[in-house]
């Protein structure tokens, strides 16, 4: 790992001259962390892997446009765009419009209605996410976020990217970065609270 | 509870300072507060626990390699975002016309270029020769006539201002007979004159040339200025018995002569007589560097009676006009189709991008 970025440079230099294993390399670097996140997203195994299946071959087909240093980021704002379409595309309830997407409103509990059998095909044999009983509940807070919320929690706390990169890689501005990303931890604290049963003591203790 | 009076900024402040990316002026503000108001320390305290709970989430593994395949970028269909595809594909087929656009335009520019080089001493001249290059060649020669003391009757017949008019792009048939005389009766200054102005004619007929092509609208600026530099670059490299610099001072001094402005049609016939020998020979010494041993054939077509080599070349740059010439305008006109074509077909497709 320690000559990565200069490995993942000739990578991409290679790639960007139509060399598909050359992509492929750069491919298993981040197909974990694509899926993570499209998983966290659309909070979905099969979508997340078609999502992340699609993305890849979307980041072929234009990675001479690719510029800059930034790989990773530019990766992942193919994978968030994709992840927006798809839930424009398959949620087809009333509030998965654009604007609830892209929304500043109060619409805090997106989809929770359609999610709900969520956890049940998690839970099903191709199940490739291991979880305990903590990381449910969080996850399960998560998904109870309202989409444009969950999107920067995922980049920012999930991923840990900075600020700015999470608004490079979701396409908003800095100043709507911050507020959503307030805005949408305190929508969790509320939610884990709820569940404060199944969290560690230390947190139960701090809030009761 | 203290969430609800936790005002949106305040929250904001308190997460970008789990975040640590407050000012130092907000971030010293902040922990003032939260010093003394311990409903803001604990909501401050709350959000770093579900930070913290948020970020033990491991990071998830592929269920699968996402590697991919030739095949799977052939099918352009499939998956749920179907919709990225035709956008990449349509952008792509308008790249590859635009490409082929551009690749046309190039080999159109290229050939209006091979036409107007290849050209150069054939087709320019020619059309300088044949049409407004007679009266702007007037002074020069009229100058030098003058000047050299060389009588002008003796051709003046041979000529009248239809022949002029009537004969166009090749004045080959009526008026070699007067470049003929032209030539023998003013042989030394003739001789003189071609061989001086072979350099001169070559770089100016590129810019008239095309104008002559297109409109007949050569400017007489342009073709005074060609004989100006023509006697200032005179160095005679083809002419060997060019070893007469007063001569080529007389052109000189003839090209700015003012008379031109004076020349009159009337005064054409002796002109247009007269400039032919000037410009063709020119030309054609040039092009019969190589055909310099020809001199003495096209001399036999000549009903002149001059053995001169300038006849001979003279009569040699009209053979190549009239062939030559001719696949050389077809040449510029359909390099000259091709790029507007091009160009129309650039604009069309990226317009319609």
């Amino acid at each position: 790992m320690t000559n990565f970025p200069s490995d993942e440079k000739i990578l991409i230099a290679t790639a960007q001259q139509g060399n598909l294993e050359a992509f492929n390399g750069l491919v298993v670097l981040y197909q974990d962390m694509a899926f993570s996140v499209a998983y966290r997203i659309l909070q979905d195994d099969g979508m997340a892997a078609d999502v992340t299946q699609n993305a890849m071959i979307a980041a072929y087909r234009k990675i001479d446009q690719f510029r800059g240093d930034n790989f990773k980021s530019w990766l992942m704002r193919i994978v968030t765009n994709a992840c927006y379409d798809e839930l424009r595309l398959k949620k087809r309830h009333p509030t998965a419009s654009l604007d609830d997407i892209e929304g500043e409103g109060d619409g805090l509990y997106f989809d929770a209605e359609d999610d709900a059998p969520l956890m049940a095909t998690i839970e099903g044999p191709e199940r490739v996410v291991e979880r305990s009983e903590l990381q449910a509940v969080i996850e399960n807070c998560l998904q109870q976020l309202s989409a444009s919320y969950r999107v920067i929690v995922v980049l920012a706390d999930v991923e840990g990217y900075s600020y700015e990169e999470a608004a490079s890689i979701s396409g908003i501005s800095l100043g709507t970065v911050k507020s959503r990303l307030s805005r949408a931890r305190s929508n969790l604290r509320d939610c884990l609270r709820k569940k404060a049963e199944l969290l560690p003591d230390q947190y139960r203790q701090d809030n009761s | 509870m203290s969430v609800n009076r936790i005002s949106p900024e305040d929250l904001m402040a308190l997460s970008a300072y789990l975040d640590g990316a407050l000012d130092p002026p907000e971030r010293s503000s902040l922990e003032r507060r939260l010093a003394t108001e311990p409903l803001l320390r604990a909501e401050l305290n709350s959000l770093r626990d579900t930070v913290n709970l948020v970020k033990s989430l491991p990071r998830l593994k592929a269920p699968r390699d996402f590697t991919l395949t030739s095949a799977m970028l052939a099918q352009t269909s499939g998956g749920s975002s179907i919709s990225h595809h035709p956008k990449i594909i349509r952008l792509a087929r308008f790249n590859r016309w635009q490409v082929a656009s551009i690749a046309t335009l190039a080999a159109s520019i290229l050939l209006v270029f091979i036409g107007l080089f290849a050209g150069f001493d054939n087709t320019a001249s020619e059309d300088m020769d044949a049409n407004e290059a007679h009266q702007e060649s007037v002074p020069d020669v009229n100058g030098e006539a003058v000047e050299a003391g060389i009588s002008k009757p003796t051709f003046t017949p041979t000529l009248d201002l239809s022949s002029i008019m009537r004969n166009g792009t090749t004045t080959s048939a009526s008026s070699a007979p007067g470049v003929s005389d032209v030539m023998g009766t003013q042989q030394p200054s003739g001789a003189v004159e071609g061989g001086d102005s072979a350099e001169g004619p070559a770089p100016v007929p590129p810019p008239s040339q095309p104008t002559g092509l297109l409109g007949d609208t050569a400017s007489e600026d342009e073709a005074d200025d060609g004989y100006v530099a023509a006697t200032q670059t005179s160095q005679s490299p083809v002419n060997p018995s060019a070893a007469i610099p007063q001569t080529s001072g007389q052109a000189g001094s003839a090209a700015n002569n003012p008379t031109a402005e004076t020349m009159t049609f009337a005064a054409a016939p002796t002109a247009t007589a007269q400039p032919s020998p000037a410009t063709t020979s020119s030309s054609a010494t040039k092009v019969a560097e190589e055909a310099r041993p020809d001199d003495t054939t096209p001399s036999s077509n000549e009903p002149a009676v001059e053995p001169a080599p300038e006849t001979g070349r003279a009569e040699f740059d009209k053979s190549v006009d009239e062939g030559e010439g001719f696949e050389i305008n077809a040449l510029l006109v359909v390099g000259l189709f091709g790029v507007i074509a091009s160009i129309l077909a650039l604009a069309y497709t990226w317009r319609k991008h």
